[in-house]
């Protein structure tokens, strides 16, 4: 299987995959009415951003952490769950933090719950990759 | 100073430069437009607390600027270059993807996701070339 950022690639497609799937869980069951009740979105209109590009985020977050975790060294699990949950903390939810602080629309509760999928999306992803590694 | 390995002066001065970016960004160069695109006017901007806002946008400042530390001292960054290339990466792969999630998902007008893209890039590669010197 080839490698990618020292990867093997079928463990960035998991990552990719298992993200993906969170994010389908977590606001179309778990917190379907999140963005509704904020007046934000509409995930009820598929249109072709949906389908054509969501599928290229996930991709992106795992193709990143497989980048950081290559440069870094990373190695173990535990390794790659704290990798993950810096590149978390330290990047994507300090954009959806900038996002609560200049638009008004993005309720704590919103902000809450995006937060909330962030901390277990890259971990998750980052976890997964640790067994792509070798 | 450090704290963790974290230049302690070199963090506060990356905030302060993703801050004045942000300052920049959305007053003299694009303040007109990204108000346009939320909908906002001078007289409902009246209303908003500035102090609770830049609170906000400080914290935001702040995650990104440490979390970039954190990065670098995983990576072993050392010079200007390398530390553009890492920043210019983190920006790619987590920053500019958790903000085309708003573009795809909440349906965010694509223009205004530019604008947030453009903000984030070009203070995310000052606050790491300021990072850089420490």
């Amino acid at each position: 299987m080839p490698r990618i950022f020292g990867h093997n690639l079928l463990f960035v497609l998991l990552a990719a995959i298992a993200i993906y799937l969170v994010g389908f869980v977590w606001y179309m069951l778990l917190f379907a009415g999140a963005m509704g009740d904020a007046g934000v979105g509409d995930t009820a209109t598929a249109d072709w951003r949906m389908f054509g590009v969501g599928p290229l985020t996930p991709v992106l977050y795992a193709l990143g952490l497989a980048a950081i975790a290559s440069k870094a060294g990373a190695a173990g699990l535990m390794a790659y769950a704290k990798l993950g949950l810096v590149c978390a903390v330290g990047f994507t939810i300090a954009t959806e933090l900038a996002d609560f602080a200049y638009d008004a629309r993005y309720t704590t509760a919103l902000t809450l719950v995006d937060v909330a999928h962030q901390l277990v999306i890259l971990p998750l992803g980052a976890v997964i990759l640790s067994f792509g590694r070798k | 100073m450090e704290l963790y390995g974290i230049n302690i002066l070199g963090v506060v001065l990356a905030t302060l430069g993703f801050m004045v970016v942000g300052f920049i960004w959305y007053g003299p160069l694009f303040g007109k437009r990204w108000m346009a695109l939320h909908g906002f006017t001078e007289e409902s901007m009246k209303g908003v607390n500035m102090g609770v806002v830049m609170a906000k946008g400080l914290t935001n400042s702040l995650v990104t600027a440490i979390g970039i530390a954190v990065v670098f001292g995983w990576r072993g960054v050392d010079g200007i270059a390398p530390a553009l290339v890492t920043a210019g990466l983190l920006w790619l792969f987590f920053s500019a993807t958790t903000q085309l999630l708003a573009h795809i998902y909440e349906k965010q007008p694509f223009e205004l996701t530019l604008i947030n893209w453009g903000n984030h890039l070009v203070g995310m590669l000052l606050a790491g070339a300021i990072l850089s010197f420490f």
